[in-house]
């Protein structure tokens, strides 16, 4: 009895901040989804974002391949973390985040000096004989944008499920006759699963909505779903941007939703 | 096998370190630029020192980042067992659910919405001023709260529950068998939570921005606000030291933990130094603020007596980044100076463009006293009564504004404004990069420069370029003009390399780009860098804009506001801003001095046939707004 209670009373901090500053703000949204910005009633602003399906279509794209390449750099990454020192394994988290650390607008100027036609990156190509490659301005490059930007949301949630792996299970597995490639196979991906789906929950949202860094990279000739939604914020035609934004808001559920009733096990229950 | 996997960890971090290298180079410019390297020289950790509104900054950014981060892991760690404790059912999923919110919507929306909660709030408690640092506190925790819960489900779900159990059959209570056995196994989890709070919250600027009020500013917002100018090296300076410190620290305390007992790094001594060096850290920090406040030159030649009367009260100002003289190159720090004479505080913050300003005035949510916006937007302040009128027999500097500032059409009656400054869009252009010198908007056009063209990242001013080419008025509300323009930019796509604002500087100072457009006063900062830029107004015409000061109806403090927009206008001071920020001024007493740089400049003093040719941007109905924004969508995605 007692202890159900206590239970029950873990939740109240967080119900209580959720209601105020998630339901709430969450409620002016749908007001303005609906609103006519005189204070009637509409549902003009549902309909009229089927002109911006081409936007969403290609932000969603852009944020899967992007989830993937994180996860596919980020997985053997996390691993080999786990395989160094235990010290050393401290201050490589540390330092997998002390660039997020710093100011995303100088590390997007300096991404173009890299990146740009006569950037860093196109001389030592030319002084290694190979011609200028285009990079800024690209799919690529706004690819590379979001990567960069969301890796170390991917790589620390698949490090710490990794390296609280009992050991003893790879022991067993290994004196069962499995090599170091079932051995991850069989063991190490079904234990990190939790891991691997917080992280891609961590890179895949933000990036459907980011804009920032990718836009710039992309030279302001790709158009992602967040570009159009700040836009109608600075109209302002803020009934437009909220529905925008509810119905990404919703896309992203259901889609986490499918990924978790796929990937989870009976233990866990669902994630989001 | 093993050096494969070293070799994979130090690629990442390569590809993780590539831009702060980048970084630290360009801090040791000594130019201005940040994309041609000129020579080493300490200069921007020299100007540092006279920041001291950066300093601030970031003691606000960290405390914030700290606490916010703190709350929101305790918080989270607290619901994250509380979810993971609860039956799988309905109420299990909306909970987790609903805390994710915040990392599925888009920041303006999180932001715009917040602010309009806050400022809800502190109606309803009948308090002016609704924004501080309680309500930044508060949505930073919010939008930390999803990362922290993340990072903590999925540690407890391999936890083994029996563990636990076990340990509250042997007679723990529920709280120790948590702390003894729970705790231990999902704390990695919880470090990695608050260390990723931590990072949102250091970087954040969308939220910051409209949920802070104008005592409290952080790092990024200042960052960001740079931008209608361009970002100053000083912040690269900051952003190497902020860097190398951390860097230095994390070696450290890595040393001081190294179980190896042959180390010759004795543990506690590296203990020892790290706590010195973060000592040192937060006393130069103190040592830095106060130094520059004392190195700035505060002193004005002129005779005016300042009335001391408001002493003790204090001014919100709230302008553009980079827009007011701060001290650095022996210029007047305009603000600080204000200070001493009056004894009135500034709260100083900026703003990153007119429309997240107004978004914010229009709100209510803070007492702004000073505000700089452009002319169509104060067209739309007035229309819709968020000024108020000057007074201004109290302005006795006001005669030197020269006339043809005066009665503009945003303030035909002169009621609600001072001119601050003047800027004119022109063609910027490489000459080792073109043919022949372009004297026209068609350049932008042109096939023969196909991929070395930019032009703006902003609807109105990229449709003004082809409404001057067209011959249209920029103010139509035909939407068959704005129809025509668009169809003439979807010709611009195939020419085009990029979309810019102050992303120019780079393209155009390291020669990335042969010809864009861009205002007249940056054009100068450009060709520091690059001497092969030259500059031109097109024959067809192009945009003028003047940035007013105007006191808001939120203003507090009213005679506080009109002291100090006489004092903008003291002769002195108004060069000083002129000077520094290089835009045209409308003050005579600069534009007559012989003391003035840009004394009878070509550029931002153009010929009267040049001027004769120019069109303010007017503020245009919502409906006309909404239109050319859609077309603007369509011309990109074309």
């Amino acid at each position: 009895m007692n202890t159900t209670f206590g239970k029950r009373l873990l939740n109240v901090p967080c119900l209580v901040w959720s209601s105020i500053f998630i339901i709430v703000p969450l409620f002016i949204v749908l007001y303005y989804t609906f609103s006519d910005g005189k204070g009637g009633f509409t549902l003009d602003n549902i309909y009229e974002l089927g002109l911006y399906k081409d936007v969403f279509i290609t932000s969603i794209i852009y944020a899967l391949v992007a989830t993937f390449i994180c996860l596919i750099l980020s997985y053997p990454f996390a691993y080999f973390l786990t395989k160094i020192s235990p010290n050393s394994q401290k201050m490589m988290v540390l330092l997998v985040m002390l660039p997020m650390w710093m100011n995303l607008l100088i590390k997007t100027y300096s991404w173009t000096v890299i990146l740009d036609n006569n950037g860093v990156l196109n001389r030592i190509l030319n002084m290694l004989g190979f011609d200028s490659v285009k990079f800024m301005g690209t799919p690529g490059a706004v690819i590379l944008g979001m990567v960069y930007d969301f890796i170390p949301y991917m790589i620390l949630p698949i490090y710490t499920t990794i390296s609280k792996i009992d050991k003893s299970y790879l022991e067993a597995a290994a004196d069962l006759g499995s090599n170091s490639f079932s051995k991850i196979k069989r063991v190490v991906l079904p234990l990190s699963l939790p891991g691997v789906l917080s992280g891609i929950t961590m890179v895949f949202v933000p990036s459907i909505s980011t804009f920032y860094i990718s836009q710039k990279l992309g030279n302001g000739m790709i158009l992602l779903a967040g570009d159009i939604i700040e836009t109608q914020f600075k109209i302002p035609n803020y009934p437009l941007g909220a529905s925008m934004s509810l119905v990404l808001m919703i896309f992203i559920i259901i889609s986490i939703a499918v990924m978790n009733k796929f990937g989870d096990n009976d233990k866990g229950g669902i994630m989001i | 096998m093993k050096i494969l996997r070293k070799f994979f960890i130090v690629l990442m971090l390569f590809f993780l370190y590539a831009p702060l290298l980048v970084m630290t180079v360009f801090s040791f410019n000594s130019s201005k630029s940040t994309s041609v390297f000129e020579g080493f020289s300490l200069k921007w950790y020299e100007q540092l020192l006279y920041d001291a509104e950066s300093i601030t900054a970031l003691q606000n950014t960290l405390i914030l980042a700290i606490l916010s981060a703190l709350i929101a892991t305790v918080l989270g760690t607290v619901a994250a067992v509380g979810i993971f404790k609860m039956k799988k059912g309905a109420m299990k999923t909306a909970l987790t659910t609903v805390t994710n919110i915040p990392m599925m919507t888009p920041e303006i929306v999180t932001g715009v919405s917040l602010m309009l909660l806050f400022v809800f709030m502190a109606s309803i408690i009948g308090k002016k001023e609704a924004l501080g640092f309680g309500t930044i506190l508060c949505a930073h925790i919010t939008f930390n709260l999803p990362y922290v819960i993340l990072n903590v489900l999925p540690k407890l779900k391999q936890t083994d529950v029996h563990l636990s159990e076990a340990a509250e059959d042997l007679g723990c209570t529920p709280v120790k068998a948590f702390m003894k056995v729970v705790f231990p196994s999902i704390y990695s989890g919880i470090f990695t939570g608050f260390i990723m709070s931590f990072t949102l919250s250091l970087d954040d600027f969308v939220i910051s921005y409209f949920t802070s009020g104008p005592s409290f500013q952080t790092l990024p917002i200042r960052i960001y606000s740079m931008t209608k100018k361009t970002v100053k090296p000083t912040m690269y300076a900051l952003s190497t030291i902020i860097f190398l410190t951390v860097l230095v620290l994390l070696v450290l305390v890595n040393l001081s933990q190294s179980e190896n007992k042959k180390s010759k790094f004795k543990p506690k001594l590296m203990k020892a130094l790290s706590i010195l060096v973060c000592v040192a850290i937060a006393g130069s920090m103190t040592a830095v603020s106060i130094i520059s406040r004392n190195l700035k030159n505060t002193t004005l030649k002129t005779e005016a007596v300042f009335n001391r009367d408001l002493a003790g009260t204090t001014l919100n100002v709230y302008n553009w980044g980079e827009y007011i003289a701060d001290g650095s190159d022996a210029t007047i720090d305009v603000n600080s100076t204000f200070e001493k004479l009056t004894g009135i505080k500034i709260n100083y913050t900026n703003f990153e463009s007119n429309e997240e300003m107004y978004a914010k005035i229009k709100a209510g949510s803070s007492a702004y006293d000073i505000i700089i916006p452009s002319d169509y937007m104060i067209q739309r302040m007035i229309r819709e009564e968020l000024l108020l009128p000057l007074d201004y027999s109290k302005l006795t500097n006001y005669h030197y504004i020269a006339d043809e500032y005066k009665n503009l059409y945003f303030d035909p009656e002169n009621k609600y404004t001072v001119p601050y400054n003047v800027g004119m869009v022109g063609l910027i252009y490489n000459e080792k990069m073109v043919e022949e010198a372009p004297d026209s908007w068609e350049a932008l056009f042109d096939n023969r420069y196909k991929g070395e063209i930019l032009t703006f990242n902003n609807s109105r001013d990229a449709f003004a370029i082809a409404q001057f080419a067209l011959g249209i008025d920029v103010n139509s509300l035909n939407k068959n003009d704005w129809n025509r323009a668009a169809e003439k930019l979807k010709q611009q796509n195939s020419v085009l390399q990029a979309r810019v604002m102050d992303e120019v500087f780079n393209k155009m100072e390291s020669a990335n780009a042969a010809l864009t457009p861009y205002y007249a006063g940056d054009y100068h900062i450009m060709k520091q860098s690059n001497k092969n830029l030259k500059f031109v107004y097109p024959k067809e015409g192009t945009n003028i804009f003047v940035d007013s000061v105007c006191i808001p109806k939120t203003a507090q403090n009213y005679d506080a506001a009109m002291l100090y927009i006489n004092f903008l206008l003291e002769t002195e001071v108004a060069l000083a801003n002129a000077e520094y920020i290089c835009y045209a001024s409308p003050h005579t007493g600069v534009i007559n001095s012989d003391n003035y740089t840009y004394k009878n400049d070509p550029i931002l003093y153009p010929s009267d046939e040049v001027k004769e040719n120019t069109q303010y941007y007017h503020d245009l109905d919502p409906e006309v707004r909404s239109y050319y924004e859609n077309l603007w969508i369509d011309v990109k995605l074309n």
